[in-house]
């Protein structure tokens, strides 16, 4: 009987320490055997089906594709948020994100304050986070890359002066509130207080949607009948503004310069109803970010040799990313590439 | 001195209708309230503000919230309602859209064919509360969710640059007043007429009252509602696919926030969340209140950082006014 279980105990013990060594073994292979890492990035948003935003997704994708192709990591990223513009629900998807484990976050930081904690949350559990397009410059993010909106409301105010000879009533319509918009708004003052003959008569929040910049601007014009000029900073406002000025016949008549390029700004400026679009170049934000937050995460470049010792990122704070010009000259040009956009399927809500 | 008190009486009798009418007929003290705002406004902005230009604009962009407002207060009455329908005539834009620019189909069959999917998203909600017995809220809240996803399948980012023959529908102009206006006022009538004239649709009364004494009285409750879900669901339609045309894109976006303000329309317009109460004209009164102010708000060059809190305050004080009167004079 005792020999019974001697046998027993050998037959069970003996497979099992082979088995045993082979996980080992195999375990030890696979380590040497693993060229490439696995990065998945996590951009967080709002609005995330806008055409807009095809630009950040197409950067993304080119910049996972080309890490990936480079180096033998394996790279990807997927876009988290609402499909509406609902600030609490962006916080919520990012939120909900954690669980995927992500090795870094790309924020469009809508509204610095109502993102920073869960940064600062990501920050302190070791994810790298950084800003794209929208900055939270108050919270603990590695790195903003994106536009730079007082220089984009400059730009605006500067395309729009002369096309109004320099002189009389301008109207704005954006996100009031939102902290880049205002950025945008007061360097576009700063502009327009450099020609005394332009007066800002009115600045209006669209919410960011074409039907309500369509009736805030027919609500100007009968206000305001001799409107030299009006500016649009958010997505909504240019196809709105191109609505209500064509309705009211004073397309032509009074200029309209307005933020971002989507086929829709584009059909605008074809049909004469905005003189001048100036769009962000958005697949900076996403390309960029792919790539900051691989190089935080795999690069051994130190800024100084104290880098860790005085807190000292590898990254740069700010990287400003600059803006394109559209006008009836080249509009042509554009079409192809955001009516490319305007036909992709989101399909970025789940990794790429 | 007889002759005298007879003429107290009467001045009395005359002023009393006067308020029963203000008091009772929510359209008409609405009415009323937009004419005194008007005449101040008219003081101060006499170029801007009174003109046949202004009217046409306040009129074109009330035509969603107005259109839609006629099919809610239907549900309202029935005691009932549908908070879906921002994201429904979403879908009805984008299957339009989708079907004309980038399945080749004919502009009428790519119109219908919305329009129908709209119908078919109203009967489902209609089904879901009256067959299925749940909460309306919970249901067109739901369907909201679900409407909104597939709008932004169906259009993805946004389908722009629609054929003319299909713009022309949202964009012509017709006596100064631009197209959607009239389907508005056709879409107004026809709610009218249905439920101040006809037996079928005067039902919802008794049902939004009691909906158990009207099934009891053998009035069809589930299919009436259903019929009327349906109807909002064509209205939906209708709105989505003219609001393509008139901004010349489908977003799937669009329409986000239209119910809150379309609800607030009917309920400023005599409606009641208990049902039983309501009039078309009352809804599109209340709707083109809300219309109205919001003009007003640009036109008298509010700062935009104080105009919500002056909208809510106007809002609050119409309907505490109302209540006021009612408490003070109704018999």
């Amino acid at each position: 009987m005792k020999k019974f279980f001697l046998l027993l105990t050998l037959l069970l013990f003996i497979p099992a320490l082979f088995l045993f060594a082979g996980e080992e073994e195999e375990a030890g292979a696979g380590a040497e055997m693993k060229k490439g890492e696995d990065f998945h990035f996590i951009m967080v948003n709002n609005m995330v089906t806008l055409p807009y935003f095809m630009g950040h997704y197409k950067g993304a994708e080119l910049a996972c594709k080309e890490i990936s192709a480079a180096t033998g990591d394996k790279v990807t990223f997927e876009v988290v948020g609402p499909a509406e513009m609902d600030l609490m629900k962006q916080v919520e998807a990012f939120e909900a994100a954690f669980a995927k484990k992500p090795d870094g976050f790309m924020v469009v930081a809508w509204d610095a304050e109502v993102v920073q904690a869960t940064i600062n949350k990501a920050m302190a559990q070791g994810i790298p986070t950084i800003c794209i397009d929208g900055d939270s410059p108050i919270s603990n993010r590695i790195s903003y890359i994106g536009t730079d909106w007082t220089y984009l409301g400059r730009e605006i105010g500067e395309a729009l002066a002369p096309l109004i000879n320099y002189r009389g009533k301008v109207a704005m319509l954006g996100l009031v509130g939102a902290e880049n918009m205002e950025e945008a708004f007061a360097s576009f003052r700063e502009v327009m207080a450099q020609y005394p003959d332009v007066e800002i008569v009115a600045l209006e929040h669209d919410n960011g949607e074409e039907i309500e910049a369509a009736r805030i601007t027919r609500a100007l014009i009968q206000k305001y009948p001799d409107l030299a000029g009006i500016a649009g900073f958010d997505a909504g406002s240019g196809p709105g503004m191109a609505t209500a000025l064509r309705e009211t016949g004073k397309a032509g008549k009074i200029m309209a310069v307005a933020n971002n390029i989507t086929t829709a700004h584009l059909q605008a400026i074809k049909n004469g109803e905005l003189q001048y679009i100036i769009g962000e170049r958005e697949r900076f934000f996403g390309y960029y970010g792919v790539l900051w937050l691989y190089l935080h995460l795999k690069s051994n470049f130190k800024v100084t040799d104290i880098d860790e010792k005085m807190g000292i990122a590898k990254l740069p704070p700010r990287v400003i990313t600059g803006v394109i010009f559209v006008n009836k000259e080249s509009v042509d040009a554009f079409w192809d590439v955001y009516e490319g956009y305007q036909k992709a399927k989101f399909t970025y809500g789940k990794p790429q | 001195m007889d002759e005298n008190r007879t003429g107290i009486i009467q001045e009395e009798e005359g002023r009393s209708k006067f308020l029963n009418l203000i008091i009772n007929n929510r359209a008409f003290s609405l009415l009323l309230l937009i004419i005194a705002v008007s005449i101040l406004m008219s003081a101060f902005f006499p170029e801007s503000f009174f003109s046949y230009t202004n009217l046409s604009s306040i009129l074109l962009a009330l035509s969603i919230e107005g259109s839609l407002a006629v099919g809610m207060m239907l549900l309202i009455v029935g005691g009932v309602f549908d908070i879906s329908i921002g994201s429904n005539l979403a879908v009805g834009g984008a299957v339009t859209a989708f079907l004309i620019r980038r399945a080749g189909v004919p502009i009428p069959i790519g119109m219908i064919a919305g329009i129908v999917a709209c119908m078919a998203a109203g009967a489902a909600n209609g089904i879901i509360v009256t067959k299925v017995g749940v909460n309306p809220l919970i249901t067109t809240l739901a369907m909201l969710g679900i409407l909104r996803g597939i709008a932004v399948l169906i259009a993805g980012p946004g389908i722009a640059a629609l054929p003319p023959k299909f713009t022309i529908l949202g964009q012509k102009m017709i006596l100064g007043l631009q197209i959607p206006s009239y389907y508005l006022f056709a879409i107004t009538i026809i709610g009218t007429f249905l439920l101040s004239k006809t037996r079928y649709f005067r039902q919802l009364y008794y049902i939004g009252g009691n909906p158990k004494a009207a099934a009891l009285s053998g009035i069809k409750v589930a299919k009436t509602l259903t019929v009327n879900f349906i109807i909002m669901g064509v209205i939906a339609g209708i709105t989505g696919v003219i609001l393509a045309a008139r901004l010349n894109s489908a977003i799937g976006l669009v329409g986000a926030g239209v119910e809150l303000r379309v609800l607030t329309g009917v309920i400023i317009g005599g409606g009641s969340l208990s049902g039983g109460k309501g009039t078309i004209p009352g809804a599109f009164m209340g709707a083109l209140f809300m219309g109205f102010i919001y003009n007003v708000m640009v036109i008298a060059g509010v700062n935009v950082y104080y105009q919500s809190i002056v909208i809510g305050i106007i809002l609050l004080s119409a309907v505490s006014l109302d209540v006021i009167l009612l408490k003070k004079f109704q018999i």
